[in-house]
């Protein structure tokens, strides 16, 4: 009964450590593409300001 | 059973289980992302008006996504029919490599984002043309039409056709006909694509009760159509060299490759029998691959040659 329960419990540990490496993989993935979605419009942002960002008042 | 073997056996399993970067790219179905991709670029450069590369390269990374991300959300509504045929068995849901809902959330966001970043840094009109093409592969097509009608793959084929559509809308701000032409062509070139693989694949439709054309009519009805939808085909995509889209490269290897694709759809009519007709069938399948490649290709090869030279 010791035997099984001790299985079960080390089961359960298992499945939680591969939920967590899933959930570590997901979060890596999201900042990723916020990076590139914010490289991104940084990018169009420049392209459509043009020659504007220099003209600026100071 | 032991403690350790017991654990030994749940970890392998769950490392069967683990999602990878690959897993998810193939969620977004690449092969056909390549051709979004092209035909996207094709509209894009034949559209009159001048982009910043910058945003024209914006513009197709979000139409992929896009693109990507409905075909994400069809693996996800699909995963219960792909588990049982043999061609969709090995996709990353009905492996288990991907959960139902990590695929729901993974295509969901990136549809938004794509046509937000599409809208926002663009065009709303493209924006909105590409909002309207994942609402269509998804609710139209996926969910409605696919199950439900053996004309599924005709109007399901839209979906597919739309990317020149937007990639032109994102130049000009508008929908023409030129770009209604490249759409035409893509979506009169769907059904013989698709009917000459369903053809070879007929049981497991049947089996998963997917009403696809051959299924329903008969492979004799589907052979007929094939060859109708050729003949439909083939003088519509030669048109672009006469309207001003495509130049006499173009112009000549749309010819000669209508010349074989209406070859190959014959020879799918006239074969009925055998070993000889599957490999009629996958002669089709693989030549009008290479006929729709081909062809936007050229364009695209000319559109940049007109744009440098301009």
């Amino acid at each position: 009964m010791n035997d099984m329960s001790q299985t079960v419990t080390e089961t359960e540990s298992v499945v939680a450590a591969a939920e967590k490496r899933r959930q570590r993989i997901r979060s890596v993935a999201i900042a990723l593409g916020l990076g590139f979605l914010v490289i991104m419009f940084y990018a169009a942002t420049i392209v459509h300001l043009g020659a504007n960002v220099a003209n600026r008042a100071i | 059973m032991t403690t350790a073997g017991a654990d030994a056996h749940s970890a392998d399993t769950l490392k069967v289980l683990e999602p990878s970067v690959s897993d998810f790219v193939t969620l977004m179905k690449p092969r056909v992302m390549t051709l979004v991709v092209l035909t996207a670029v094709a509209g894009l450069l034949l559209a009159p008006g001048a982009i910043h590369p910058v945003i024209g390269l914006i513009a197709i990374i979000a139409i992929s996504v896009g693109a990507g991300a409905s075909g994400a959300l069809n693996m996800w509504y699909d995963a219960d029919i792909d588990q049982n045929m043999a061609r969709t068995a090995a996709r990353p849901i009905p492996r288990g490599r991907v959960t139902p809902d990590e695929a729901l959330q993974f295509g969901g966001v990136l549809s938004v984002m794509s046509v937000l970043t599409l809208g926002v840094l663009v065009d709303w009109v493209a924006g909105a043309l590409l909002a309207m093409t994942i609402f269509y592969y998804l609710f139209i097509y996926t969910m409605w039409l696919k199950r439900l009608t053996p004309q599924n793959i005709v109007v399901g084929g839209a979906a597919g056709a739309f990317p020149p559509m937007i990639g032109w809308a994102a130049v000009t701000g508008t929908v023409s006909v030129e770009s209604i032409l490249l759409f035409l062509i893509i979506f009169m070139w769907t059904p013989p694509h698709f009917w000459s693989l369903a053809l070879l694949r007929s049981r497991d439709y049947e089996r998963v009760g997917v009403p696809m054309l051959p299924v329903v009519a008969g492979p004799a009805e589907t052979r007929k159509q094939i060859l109708l939808y050729s003949i439909v085909l083939v003088p519509l995509a030669i048109l672009p060299a006469f309207i001003g889209l495509g130049g006499i490269t173009y112009g000549a290897a749309s010819i000669v490759l209508g010349a074989g694709f209406l070859w190959f759809a014959f020879d799918v009519w006239r074969i009925t029998e055998g070993r000889e007709a599957d490999k009629a069938c996958k002669r089709l399948f693989w030549f009008s691959i290479l006929y729709l490649y081909a062809l936007f290709a050229i364009l695209v090869v000319e559109g940049v040659m007109n744009r440098l030279l301009a």
